[in-house]
This record gives C-alpha cells, structure tokens and sequence, in this order.
C-alpha cells in the first residue's frame, strides 16, 4: 500500500491514496471512492464493516492521521450515519458507508433526513451484493432511493467510483440532500486503473445554524412543509446531473440500450465483440433517481426500440415503461421477460452477450466446455477457530442436560459462527439479521416452547444490535441462554476494531467497552465468562446454565485464531497424529470438522493426518482422541 | 499492446490467489494496460475456493471474462481448477497447476455416511480433466519446490514464475519482478527468489 515517491528530488514515503493530481493508480473500487472522498475534502468518515464495502474505511483511515480527518467504525450503521448527518449539520463534508443490509439498520434516521437536508455535503455509499456472495439476501437497494427520496447515482468501475464519490459532494451540496452512492460487488471489489484529479480546498469550520422547522420533526406542519420542499429539490436533481455529466451516451444507433453500474461494461464489450456498434446506442445512467427523464426522453426521441439491461429487479425497466407508455413514444420495451435475463444472481458478460446475440440475431461461438461434479467447498471456521470450541461445549452440554440436539434451537447470529451450520457440527438453526438471535429465541420462548433455547451471538454484532434484545429477555424474565462469542474484533469482514478495542481503526486510543461492563448490573440469572479452549470447563459452565432457569448470559472469549497467527504466535503446541496409536476411530474428524486433519490412504486404510502447516495448535482435536494418537509436535510423545 | 488477456486463478482461501491476482493486475499496469480484476469468494476468510479474474488489454472494461476465454489457468489446488472448466479454452489456454490437493473438510467428514459422498478424487483424474480442456498444462508439485526455500506461503509467486516462463504471456518478468516489489509488504527478497526459481522450472520444461 505504500510506495515511495519522488518530489523535487527528495525521497518522501506517501501512501497512494495521497499521489498528487495527475497520478495513475491501480485502485480497488473501494479504495477508489476513498480516494473521491479525499478529492472532495471529506472531514468525517463512519460506517459499520460489511463485505463488499469496508475496504473504504479501512484504507482512509490508513491517511486519516495524515489528513487530519475522523475516521472510525461506528457500533452500526445508523449510529455511523447520524454521526455524518450531524456534521454535516455543521456544514462539515462526511461520507457514511455500510452494505446494503445496513442500510436497513440506518433507515430511520435517513428518511427523516431527506427532510432535513445537509448542509456540508453527505454520502451514503450503499453496497448491494448480486449473487450474492456474501450477503444474506440480494436487496435491490434502488428502491430505497425512491422510498426515501433521496438522490442515487451509480459508478460502473473504479474511476467512476473516484469521480462519482467527488461529485456527489457537489450534488449533494447544490441540492442540500443526502445522496446515495450506490455500488455492487463488482464495483467495489474491482481493481482497475484510476486517473486521479484535483483535491478540493474547503476551509470550513463547524457551524450549526439553529433552525427548528428544519431539524425538529416535531411539528407536523412543519413536516409537511419540508416534504414539498424535498419535492421541489428533486426536481433539479436531473439538470445537475447532465451538468456533472454523471448520465452518457455511446454510439448512435437506432436499439438504445438502457443500463448502470457494472452491467454498463458487460453490454459494452459484448457489443464490440458482436460488431453490433453501429447499431446501438448505449444510455448509461449514472443518476438512477429519479430517473433522468429529459435525458432518456431526447435520447429515446429517435429509437426505434429499447433494451433495458440489469442486473436484480426490473428498477429501471419498470421506470422505462412508464416513460415510454406516459409520453406516447410508441416504441418496444425490452427487459428481464423478453430478454431471459435473471431476476436473481448476478449478471455476467457471458449472460448479456447471449440477450444481446439473440436480440440481433447474432451466433456466440458456444466453447463446448463440460461442467465436472466435484466436492463442494464451503468455508470452514479455520483452524483453532475459537467459535468452533464455543460450539462444541454448547452441543455436548445439552447432550449432558439430556436433551437431544434437535429440541434445543441454538439461534445464531451474523458473522464467522454461521459457519457452524456446517458439518459437522449443524449446531445453528437461524441466521437472520444483525442481531436477531436474541429476539428470536425470546419469541420462541414466550410462544410456549418448553425447552431451552440458546442464543449465539458475536461480540461486535451484540455491540450492534444485540443490546436492545438483550434488555427484553432480562425485563421480561425470558429463560433463555446467551453466548457472546467474543473473539475481541469483527472477524468475517477483515478483522475491524469493536467498541472492546483499546486502539480505535485510525490507532487513536479507544476507551475500551467491555461486554461485561454493559451487563454487570443486570439481573442476570447466571453470568460467566468462558475460555473456550478450557474445554472442559466450558462445557460444565453451559451445563449449569442451561440448569436454570431464566435470562443468562455466557462470554465465550478468545481472540480470532487469525488474528494470534497474524502476530506470530500459536493457541498451542502443533499436534500430529500417531498412526500406530490411532485407532481410525475418526472422532478427530466427526467431532471437529478442522480444515487442517484430511485423510491419507496408508496400507489399504484410511487415516487420519494433521497438515503441520495449518495447525495452531489449539489441542481440540487431541481433547477427543480417545486412544491418546494426537501428540505435541515436540513434545516428549 | 494485446487486445484483450484474461487470466483465471484457482485456489482456496489463504493459499495467496488474491493477492496473485494484484501483483498480475500491477504488472500489467507497469505496462501500459489497462487493467481489471474481479474475484468469487466465500465468506469465510480462509479455505473457501477462491477464483480470481485478472484481465488486461486496450480493449478490457468488464471485471469478469466470457466463459472460454481464459488465456491462461494458474490453478494453486488441482480440485479448484477443475471447478473453473468453463472458462477455459482447448484452443487457447496455457494452464500451469499445483498437483498437491488440500482436500476439503467435507472429503474428510466422508468417513460418516450422511455425508459421504464427498470422497476427495483422484488427483491424477483431476489434472487429466484439467488437461483435456486447455491447449498447454505444465504441473507442478510446488509445496515441495518450496521446502527448499522455506517459502511455503508462497505458491503463488512460484505458479507466476513458471507461467512467465511461456512465451504467449505477454508481460516481461522485470514488470512482475516490480509488481512483486510493489504488492508483497512482506519477504520481497524472498519471493524474488522464489519468482525466479519458478521462471528457471517454466523454462526447463519447456526446454528454452
């Protein structure tokens, strides 16, 4: 990430968001609005981890210091957005990110801001994951833009996401609203070349101009008063727009193309490839709402018909329709039905290139590649995950209260523990939203399910949504069991900081927020905090536990196994197996599911072996081997 | 200047794809390209599969190739390659594999019956698999070439030396050498050499 430069001869160290204007970069999509928001002289960056956007967060506040500028993790998205909305209030520049989920957790309060407005311009980058890849359902968060009515524009590629992210600034300002930045997977998380421009010199300082009509939403009269000023704001968003230059148009032929975002550089190489230029006039929208109708109307003027192509839900289809059929334009409308692209996943050029042939009657040569079945490979938890153990102790304690497995519901929450619905363990039965363990194993509880319920959930996702649930269960007495599964940082999205950090992400000093200090005073039934690599002493821990009744709380603490790699170190001593000891028992195997033990075929059986190299050492495997085969790399065997 | 170069890498979580992909990516920026990568992965931070685009050419605006259209496989785990067949091209691409599987836990967990039908198959299978659906395959056992240079994280820059080595790759090895320089924060020398060991294996096989 950093490189070394010259300026006038002298050797500085710079990080390469900080090139100087001019500079060329290969910058990943997120790394590249980092770079736009650096260009717009953003003051104040927070947000909440989420695949595929954290990457802008975590690469300024790799400049943060540097800069000057506040750039932190927030508990979630909505606390990360009210920060932004406030100083912006004070006529600061701030930009907000979080995945499109988190946009829900932020809703709220940007509905309510719509009606505000800003005044230092705001960002809202949204990253909506087609697929999906890593996101628990493909939310088409263009609606949103049009349930909260606030301005949306879409970048197709890294230096989009730079220019558009600076120029949301000047949108945002000139129209004193919030706008969305909306991005997906394959904008985000692709690496492209970046030209980089100007950097915005503002000098201002915060300044709050009382204004109660305006910020409180008290007075319904004066509610409505904003909403017909946030209409009026809307309508000059369009000519904005074309004066950006955020809406284009290539080529010039008479089947105009409709499309945004990635899906622009699909149709645009298929195109080329199908010789189809000249036949063609591609719209590429860059503000996709409210839908630049003047522009698609004089562009639409002369085509003879129209292919809307995009990826999700028919957002832009259904807006084409209604302008095309509203205007009497009397042209064809081609889009998800007609054109057999998909509703759900993600598009690929593969897809658009076969719509696109069929429209023109064009042949794709088809590469008569055989698709081979081979095992699948989900994602384990890693090796020596300490949420592995924390599952473990949890399954061989209801076992030890006399349950079956299959009448205690263990609820799990967002994030790397979801992976233990895998075999072997199949330990979770839900896997929600940010959060939702704990209310949900309380409605199960109060509809008169008479077993124990469990909640699982992580440190950082209890920090974001699980405290609210948690004051329920306790108020109302519900018997249930939750485990935080601290593993002291946001694992699954690349290990952000958590309130429990004593180093904030930019390295200021963070007063840490212990999980324990939050509940101390509660009255919990039960409280106690665990070593999950104490194995033993885990599963007596939950045994008792699940032996009461009422609200209980269990910290499961250990830090990321990743994260102990990472500084060199080991959870344990490395183990290995002696095959004249084993006994091809297989426990190792069926009772841990560790990515680092695979079989080898040694004198016609199947044996067990433990991969040197991935082990870290956290002894589970060696804790259920009952023929004492697992040794201690090292030790005296 | 080629049109359009589209490179597929294979492999699983932590075996370095992604960051392979950079430093191809930074290679091909070195050398005046413009330059696109993509990737699919799992959730997980490690040992899901992992595929990585890298695309460069005047021509290249899209992240992701066209099935078919890959110029070259660097396949890091023989079971990850095979799971990309479809963009591979008999008469076009140049594959270079690691024939050392890391079979995944659901091959292991077929010891138990409910989940046994995921036996890890036959290496030697796979690579023939592999092999009748690129134009050139080049195998090697990279784990233990690596021994040597007690650099088992780098598989990666090993798999990059050999396929460098072919002379249908259009970037020169001093742009992947400062790639390396420029993307790796760690052990540089160390993966120079590395680079270098993997180019001298690409060059014997195919007896430059």
């Amino acid at each position: 990430m950093f490189i070394t430069l010259r300026v006038w001869g002298v050797v500085m160290s710079s990080h390469k968001l900080l090139l100087p204007p001019g500079s060329k970069a290969l910058l990943m999509g997120n790394e590249a609005i980092a770079r736009g928001a650096i260009e717009a002289s953003v003051k104040v960056v927070s947000g909440y981890p989420g695949t595929p956007s954290s990457e802008v967060i975590m690469s300024l506040s790799e400049v943060a210091n540097e800069l000057g500028i506040y750039v932190e993790w927030a508990t979630n998205e909505r606390v990360g957005f009210e920060i932004c909305l406030g100083a912006s209030f004070a006529g600061i520049r701030s930009l907000c990110t979080m995945k499109a989920p988190g946009l829900n957790v932020a809703s709220d309060s940007i509905v309510s801001a719509a009606y505000s407005g800003v005044e230092g311009g705001l960002t809202i980058l949204v990253a909506d994951d087609p697929g999906p890849h890593t996101t628990q359902t493909e939310q088409d968060s263009r609606w949103f833009a049009e349930l909260s009515k606030l301005p949306m524009i879409e970048p197709s590629d890294p230096q989009e996401a730079k220019d558009f992210t600076k120029l949301a600034y000047e949108l945002s300002e000139r129209l004193k609203l919030p706008i969305i930045l909306r991005t997906t997977t394959r904008v985000n998380h692709t690496v492209g070349n970046v030209s980089y421009g100007d950097v915005v010199k503002l000098n201002r300082v915060p300044k709050f101009v009382k204004d109660t009509q305006r910020y409180v939403r008290a007075s319904m009269k004066g509610n409505l008063a904003r909403h017909k000023w946030l209409n009026s704001q809307l309508g000059k968003a369009e000519g904005i727009a074309n004066e950006l230059g955020l809406n284009k148009v290539l080529y010039d032929g008479k089947v105009a193309i409709v499309t945004s975002g990635v899906v622009f550089n699909y149709v645009y190489e298929s195109i080329r490839k199908l010789g189809i230029e000249d036949k063609v006039k591609i719209i590429k929208l860059g503000l996709t709402y409210p839908l630049p109708k003047k522009f698609l109307l004089n562009e639409l003027s002369n085509s003879d018909k129209v292919l809307v192509i995009e990826e999700l839900d028919p957002y832009l289809e259904t807006k084409v329709r209604a302008l095309v059929h509203s205007e009497g334009l009397g042209i064809e409308v081609l889009g998800k039905g007609s054109l057999g692209i998909p509703l759900e996943g993600e598009l690929t050029p593969s897809i658009v290139a076969a719509a696109l042939s069929k429209v023109f009657g064009k042949v794709v040569r088809e590469v008569g590649v055989t698709e081979v079945k081979v095992p699948p490979r989900p994602p384990p938890m890693c090796a020596g995950c300490p949420h592995r153990l924390t599952y473990y102790a949890l399954l061989k304690s209801i076992r030890k209260c006399g349950y079956d497995l299959s009448e205690v519901p263990i609820m799990g929450d967002i994030g790397c523990y979801a992976l233990s619905y895998e075999p072997p363990y199949e330990a979770i039965w839900t896997e929600h939203a940010m959060g939702a363990s704990i209310g949900l194993a309380i409605g199960l509880k109060v509809s008169g399910y008479d077993k124990p319920v469990i909640a699982t959930i992580g440190d950082s996702t209890f920090y974001h949504a699980g405290i609210p649930a948690l004051i329920e269960a306790i108020h109302k007495n519900i018997d249930i069991l939750i485990v935080v599964l601290d593993n002291l940082t946001v694992a699954m999205t690349g290990h952000q900081s958590t309130p429990e950090s004593e180093i904030t992400e930019t390295g200021r000093k963070g007063t840490p927020v212990p999980i324990e200090s939050l509940v101390k005073d509660l009255k919990l039934k039960f409280f106690s905090i665990i070593n999950p690599y104490n194995i033993d002493e885990a599963i007596n821990t939950f045994v008792k536990a699940l032996k009461i009744r009422g609200p209980k709380l269990v910290i499961s603490r250990a830090p990321c196994a990743l994260l102990v790699i990472r500084e060199g170190r080991l959870i344990g001593n490395k183990r290995y197996i002696d095959h004249d000891l084993c006994k091809t028992c297989y426990l190792c195997i069926t009772e841990v599911g560790c990515p680092a033990i695979h079989l080898i075929i040694k004198d016609g059986k199947k044996y067990p072996v433990i991969n040197e190299e991935l082990c870290v050492g956290c002894g589970h495997c060696d804790y259920v081997c009952p023929f004492n085969a697992i040794k201690e790399v090292g030790g005296d065997g | 200047m080629v049109k359009e170069y589209n490179v597929i890498i294979a492999g699983v979580g932590g075996q370095g794809g992604l960051t392979l992909s950079r430093v191809i990516a930074e290679a091909a920026f070195i050398s005046g390209y413009e330059v696109r990568t993509g990737e699919t992965l799992g959730m997980s931070q490690r040992y899901g599969s992992v595929v990585s685009y890298v695309r460069f050419g005047t021509e290249v605006k899209s992240p992701l190739p066209t099935y078919g259209s890959a110029n070259a496989l660097i396949g890091l785990e023989p079971l990850e390659a095979v799971r990309v067949l479809r963009y591979l091209n008999k008469e076009v691409t140049i594959g270079v594999v690691n024939a050392e599987p890391i079979p995944p836990v659901l091959s292991a967990l077929s010891v138990v019956k409910k989940w046994g039908s995921y036996t890890y198959p036959d290496v030697n299978e796979l690579i023939n698999i592999i092999r009748s659906n690129v134009k050139e395959l080049y195998v090697v056992k990279g784990y233990e070439i690596l021994k040597r240079f007690k650099a088992s994280r780098s598989l990666n820059i090993l798999l990059l030396g050999v396929y460098a080595a072919h002379p249908s790759n259009p970037l020169s090895s001093k742009a992947y050498e400062e790639a390396i320089k420029r993307v790796l924060r760690r052990d540089v020398e160390l993966n120079l050499k590395v680079f270098n060991e993997g180019l001298r294996i690409g060059k014997e096989i195919l007896k430059l």
